[in-house]
């Protein structure tokens, strides 16, 4: 049977996945967009970059989630690998500790960078900066609480260390 | 005595990425670390800096050309290309190895990544050569090495991050990267050459001008990609994100409409692993922005380069100094990251000694090239093993010679920066 924790990892995946998906197809029709209006048009958009580069970033930080939801995220495995399974459990878990504490550091000092922005807009299109900004401390918040989730599985034993080993291919 | 914080670093970094940790985390980590470490430094700065590093317009481009790389993935394009190839060189000794790395030359200008490159060609060369008698282990080495040319020739993903990083003109990279990538296909081609007279491998037919036009009438629609991209950004027409913009809104017409392959459920894939990618990436950009800015305002970069011309400040022995520090980590670390963590470092020595800027992202890429066809990290490598179904082991001794024939490609361009300079010169 689902448990609630099950539940709103599920939901949560999704909407990650759904997340990124729109925004690099938004990022796809907008830059095309502006290509048309500067070519075909003659007259650029004022947003061509500043709009693209905050839903870049917006990206960047809901994206990173999703990936160290998914285990995605790429690193070095071939020290790890050659250690033994218990301590290879014992290095995880400090390190999702580290990851933890990393995500809910970003997220608080990422909310303090948010709210200085106050209802400022961006300068090129009226949309609020926070909008774009609060990315980074929502990506780093969900990061801190997946890391926690993971670390607790890990150490209760509902996670081994091979579903811990970092992603390989970049 | 308290240690000194560039020590710390390296010891922080060393640790976290064998430990098995994302090397996101790896470099936030230690940013993170030393900046709660230093009671000089504003802590706030930590909700800033990063935000600021993933907002960049011409990183925007990656993802757009991840988009169109994928897509044309999707319209089995590698087919028609080796067709081509084929007609080219199919006669020459050993006949399917040169049309293998020919092919990945012309893929490589559409994929950008060395890793797609390798998926893409070796899914169908490595059963081919197979079928027509080659070893596995020389089929599989010829398609790894000759992927590396998408991470030289445009549009390389390390290029455009080399671009940021050491904010050189993506147009220069671009046009610095061609003769280079070139270089590299004819030089593996001697040697799949001078390999298959030796053993005696087939060629595959007389070369007939017919067959080349008639081949060439089907590959020419997905060459139109690259065309587009270097027509674009080298004349100046298009900035580097507006050629992705426009590859990626090409490919998609060509895969919908001319190939009948993309389906909106494929093109939900492409969207979803184009973001994914795009958001690693960039999240090792948000992360190492941080340690960046950290390391910049202790003036640590400026610090290793003072000591390593306090040994040496001889132009040929710190560019074999830089040069085998690039290739050590491009075996330990993977492109991304590599160039992401230790342009920033050397830039300043670099510029130092008077090395064009241009020809040193062409000296770092080449050599982080070479670096990821060897293990601990081979991700290319390791994806050609999984397609020919051998062991790592198996395919490195027939990889040697290859790898030999770009080491006297990255001699070259180090020994001659005109390989890499001239060309850029000439167009732009």
């Amino acid at each position: 049977m689902e448990t609630v924790i099950d539940y709103i990892d599920r939901v949560l995946t999704r909407g990650l996945d759904a997340v990124v998906i729109l925004l690099a197809g938004l990022l796809l029709v907008l830059l095309n967009y502006a290509v048309f209006t500067r070519f075909v048009l003659n007259e650029s958009v004022s947003w061509s970059e500043e709009l693209p580069s905050h839903l870049l970033a917006t990206l960047t930080f809901v994206g990173a989630a999703y990936l160290t939801r998914t285990n995605e995220h790429i690193g070095f495995d071939g020290v790890i690998r050659l250690m033994p399974k218990a301590m290879q459990k014992a290095v995880f878990a400090l390190n999702l500790m580290a990851m933890t504490v990393f995500g809910a550091t970003m997220a608080w000092y990422g909310t303090i960078a948010t709210l200085s922005f106050g209802s400022r807009a961006l300068i090129s299109i009226d949309l609020p900066m926070a909008l774009f900004r609060g990315a980074m401390p929502l990506g780093c918040a969900l990061i801190a609480l997946i890391c926690a989730v993971r670390l607790i599985a890990l150490l209760t034993g509902r996670l081994s260390a091979d579903d811990l080993l970092p992603e390989t291919d970049a | 005595m308290p240690i000194e914080p560039g020590y710390l670093i390296l010891i922080l970094l060393v640790v976290l990425v064998c430990t098995g940790m994302p090397i996101a985390f790896v470099l936030g980590v230690t940013a993170m670390t030393m900046i709660l470490l230093d009671p000089a430094v504003v802590p706030q700065i930590m909700g800033l800096i990063p935000f600021g590093g993933a907002n960049n317009y011409l990183l925007v481009a990656a993802l757009l050309f991840m988009i169109a790389g994928e897509v044309m993935n999707q319209g089995r394009i590698a087919e028609k290309l080796i067709a081509f190839a084929s007609a080219l060189v199919g006669h020459i000794r050993g006949g399917l190895a040169h049309v293998n790395i020919l092919t990945s030359l012309f893929f490589s200008e559409i994929s950008g990544t060395a890793t797609s490159d390798a998926a893409a060609i070796g899914s169908v060369m490595i059963p081919q050569m197979k079928k027509r008698g080659y070893p596995v282990a020389f089929a599989a080495a010829v398609t790894s090495t000759s992927a590396t040319m998408a991470i030289i020739v445009p549009p390389s993903l390390n290029l455009i991050l080399y671009a940021y990083v050491a904010d050189s003109s993506i147009a220069q990279l671009f046009a610095a990267g061609i003769l280079p990538g070139i270089m590299v296909c004819f030089l593996l081609m001697i040697t799949a050459y001078l390999i298959s007279v030796r053993r005696g491998y087939p060629v595959e037919h007389a070369f007939a001008a017919r067959r080349v036009l008639s081949t060439g009438k089907d590959a020419l629609i997905p060459i139109t990609l690259p065309v587009l991209i270097l027509v674009g950004i080298l004349g100046g027409i298009f900035t580097a994100t507006e050629a992705g913009a426009v590859a990626a809104l090409w490919s998609i017409v060509l895969a919908a409409v001319l190939y009948r392959t993309l389906t909106v459920s494929r093109f939900v894939d492409v969207l979803r692993v184009a973001g994914k990618r795009s958001a690693m990436l960039m999240f090792i950009v948000a992360t190492s922005t941080l340690l960046g800015w950290y390391l910049t305002n202790q003036r640590i970069p400026q610090d290793i380069a003072q000591a390593i011309l306090g040994i040496s400040d001889n132009y040929w022995v710190v560019l074999l100094a830089i040069n085998a520090f690039f290739l050590i980590a491009g075996t330990i670390v993977h492109g991304t990251p590599a160039i992401l963590m230790l342009v920033p470092i050397f830039l300043p020595l670099a510029d130092q000694l008077g090395i064009d800027r241009v020809h040193f992202g062409l000296i770092v890429t080449i050599n982080l090239g070479i670096g990821q066809q060897t293990p601990p990290v081979a991700s290319v490598v390791l994806i050609t093993c999984a397609i020919a179904r051998i062991s790592l082991a198996a395919i490195i001794p027939s990889m040697l010679w290859f790898i030999g024939a770009m080491l006297v490609a990255l001699l070259l361009v180090n020994l001659f920066p005109a390989l890499s300079l001239w060309l850029p010169a000439v167009i732009l």
